[in-house]
């Protein structure tokens, strides 16, 4: 008779979502390659990108040497942090959680600095992404069990929220202190994304990124079943068979990483991973992760792609941090959360 | 014959952080029983089972879990043989209640745990007898307490193995429920062999529907044995620290003390002599009784209470010595109800009893039914103006 009518409902407003958000992603993937100080066509845009670069035509050159990197930067900065930011939220049973928020961005941004100054007094190849992205990954690892260290101790998450925002605060004092004694170029160059940007990125950095980032996005899909059970608490993850100690770990290593990729190239962007997968629920009515993490990751291209667009455009010809942007819808969210969770315990 | 054991507890030391709740603890579970674990709170009763469940680790000694040490067993398997369902609140605002329920076939189901139609057929059928089909499709923030305690169970139920740990399955739960809850998890221990192992807070009901009880108290287990045993070893008072005692563990009655007053002495017993005892007992109002024959349920009562009571043995006739010693008592109270049942061969000398007592001018008081509160207030006021 009907039976399991409540799954095949969920299946297909989650397979619709999914749809949407990839025609959504396409959309804004071409506009955003075609809006700018030049403007092209998307008739255009399609036409060009589907051709090797053409160095004697200018459309060609601006979307494949100019525009088209930074997109593609903005689409998996985007999804990796949305996806970095709901592991968190399942690790520590909150929705407000975030790589941001807890500092962890800023502790890899510290150390994207660190390595930048330590390599350029040693003679290191500061310009490779790899070195770059390593420096991010021990940066967001320490401030990870900083923070852990102090959850430990600490039950309630808002005051957990203080202790990640007085570490981002500490992490952007030592920034700062180190920028005003170097005079370096590499190291100004460095604090350029002091409120996060897209806009250095290279392809070498894109290469980097996309790699990391496709690796992590199908791992963290492989624990969906795990994290489910982690959901109704660590007590009974453990009678149902999952080895809670080392989700905890792949959790954190995973958002680690992820984190720390896009830190590296982009510096710290604000509030993607509380944002993002907070609308996706919304969209799904569901906490389930086999369909929250794919939702979440498109959502996060898509949400990654129109900030960034907005950042390029809405002071054009100037250009402002993506993290302004994303902070403009992030902010407001976590206190609509912490107002809610007051109310009602759960959003 | 030695009968299979589902889990054996040797020398175990139950705790958190190093700290010992339980030690020392010594049980075997036998297969397809049901066991019910009884203490006080903060006994230790629920660490006991994170314990056996491996949810937290053991401080010392042995878990033996079908013959093998728990430590031993990997946690897919675990999860195959032995489901648990704990008290603690879970977060979990966008699932649906089938949602949650299924998670209980997840240790049966492949990597991205696709639900054949034989799991959600097992799911819907533990929805049906935990009558909490009507929670389907209703997500878990909008249930109660009652209702989540509801789909936690029927996950555990679905998770299907044969040996279930439940800690206060029944807590939020009203009493139709509470009974239709436990007498589902006798039926599964009965019919299909299932190992139940429970906490309950109710030791009245503990009795009726377990075989097996362990009483836990002051860091120790006081006792691990057959449900009759440990009746007979009259331990469930120690237990519960019941002073004298105010639980009746063959009848599963549990009463108020009595008061110590002497208010009424009540001759013999009759179809209203519960209600009247009960009332007494409400308003704070002392009696005696007697005499009653021992097989009278108003007399086990009476004992519950803890009220003095002169008896017989069942089916002799009362006799003059247990007339006196009822005259003597109740020459002291002050009203005088008398049972207006018909006397007999057996118990023709209550007569003689009540009319001796009439005529030391002690004031009858006759009760209706329907204005039994009424006349203990007035009781209760004559005292107090007489005080």
């Amino acid at each position: 008779m009907n039976k399991s009518t409540g799954f095949e409902k969920k299946h297909i407003r989650g397979t619709l979502v999914l749809l949407i958000l990839i025609i959504l992603l396409a959309v804004s993937a071409v506009l955003a390659i075609g809006i700018g100080s030049v403007t092209i066509s998307p008739g255009r845009v399609i036409e060009v990108l589907f051709r090797p670069v053409d160095l004697s035509n200018t459309d060609s050159v601006i979307v494949h040497n100019m525009r088209l990197c930074r997109v593609v930067a903005s689409m998996f900065g985007g999804a990796a942090l949305a996806l970095a930011g709901l592991l968190l939220q399942i690790l520590f049973n909150n929705p407000i959680a975030d790589p941001y928020v807890l500092g962890i961005s800023s502790g890899a941004r510290l150390f994207v600095g660190l390595a930048v100054l330590g390599g350029v007094t040693f003679g290191l190849p500061t310009d490779n992404s790899w070195f770059l992205f390593v420096g991010g990954f021990i940066g967001s690892m320490a401030m990870m069990a900083i923070i852990l260290a102090f959850a430990q101790k600490i039950k309630s998450v808002t005051t957990l929220l203080i202790v990640g925002m007085m570490l981002s605060y500490l992490c952007s004092a030592v920034v700062g202190i180190l920028t005003s004694l170097s005079d370096n170029d590499a190291v100004a160059d460095f604090t350029r994304w002091g409120m996060g940007s897209f806009s250095l990125m290279t392809w070498d950095n894109v290469r980097v990124l996309a790699v990391v980032c496709i690796v992590f996005f199908v791992l963290s899909f492989l624990l969906s079943k795990n994290l489910n059970l982690y959901l109704l608490g660590e007590s009974y993850a453990k009678t149902m068979g999952v080895s809670t100690k080392l989700l905890r770990f792949l959790i954190i290593l995973f958002s680690g990483v992820l984190t720390a990729v896009v830190t590296a190239f982009a510096g710290p962007v604000a509030f993607v991973g509380m944002s993002v997968p907070h609308m996706s629920r919304l969209l799904l009515k569901s906490e389930d992760s086999r369909i929250l993490i794919p939702t979440s990751l498109l959502l996060g291209a898509v949400f990654g792609v129109v900030c960034d667009l907005l950042a390029r455009t809405v002071a054009a010809p100037g250009e402002l941090a993506v993290g302004n942007i994303t902070s403009c819808v992030g902010a407001p969210l976590v206190l609509f959360l912490l107002l809610r969770k007051n109310k009602s315990g759960r959003y | 014959m030695e009968a299979e054991k589902a889990i054996q507890l040797e020398n175990l030391s139950v705790g958190y952080d190093g700290k010992v709740i339980v030690d020392n603890i010594n049980a075997d579970f036998i297969k397809g029983k049901m066991i019910c674990i009884l203490g006080a709170n903060g006994a230790g009763k629920t660490t006991m089972l994170k314990t056996m469940s491996r949810i937290i680790p053991k401080l010392s000694g042995e878990v033996q879990l079908n013959g093998r040490p728990l430590q031993t067993v990997r946690a897919a398997d675990l999860a195959r043989e032995m489901s648990v369902v704990l008290t603690q609140k879970i977060d979990v605002s966008n699932l649906t209640g089938m949602q949650v329920a299924s998670m209980g076939r997840y240790p049966h189901t492949g990597f991205f745990c696709k639900l054949s139609s034989e799991d959600i057929a097992v799911v819907e059928k533990y929805m049906e007898l935990c009558s909490a089909s009507y929670l389907k499709d209703a997500y878990f923030f909008e249930m109660s307490d009652g209702e989540k305690q509801k789909i936690m169970l029927v996950r555990g139920l679905a998770q299907d193995a044969d040996i279930l740990l439940l800690d206060e399955p029944t807590s939020h739960l009203d009493i139709k429920h509470k009974l239709d809850v436990l007498h589902l998890l006798r039926g599964l221990c009965l019919r299909e062999g299932k190992t139940i192992i429970c906490t309950l807070h109710e030791p009245d009901l503990a009795v009726k529907c377990c075989d097996w009880l362990v009483l836990v108290k002051d860091d120790r287990v006081l006792i691990s044995d057959s449900t009759e045993k440990v009746l007979e070893s009259g331990m469930l008072d120690t237990l519960y620290g019941f002073s004298a005692h105010q639980f009746n563990p063959d009848l599963g009655l549990v009463e108020f003390p009595n008061c110590s007053d002497k208010d009424v002495y009540i001759v013999g017993s009759d179809e209203h002599t519960a209600m009247l005892v009960r009332n007494l007992n409400k308003f704070s109002l002392g009696f005696g009784i007697g005499v009653l024959h021992q097989n009278d349920v108003i007399y086990s009562v009476a004992c519950t209470m803890n009220a003095p009571a002169v008896s017989v043995k069942a089916y002799t006739p009362v006799t003059d010595a247990a007339v006196e010693e009822a005259f003597r008592q109740a020459k002291d109270y002050r009203f005088l109800v008398v049972s207006r049942s018909e006397t007999c061969a057996l118990n023709e000398k209550n007569r003689l009893l009540a009319e001796r007592l009439l005529a030391l001018g002690k004031p009858v008081l006759n009760f209706t039914k329907d204005g039994i509160a009424a006349e203990m207030e007035a009781l209760c006021r004559r005292k107090k103006e007489e005080a």
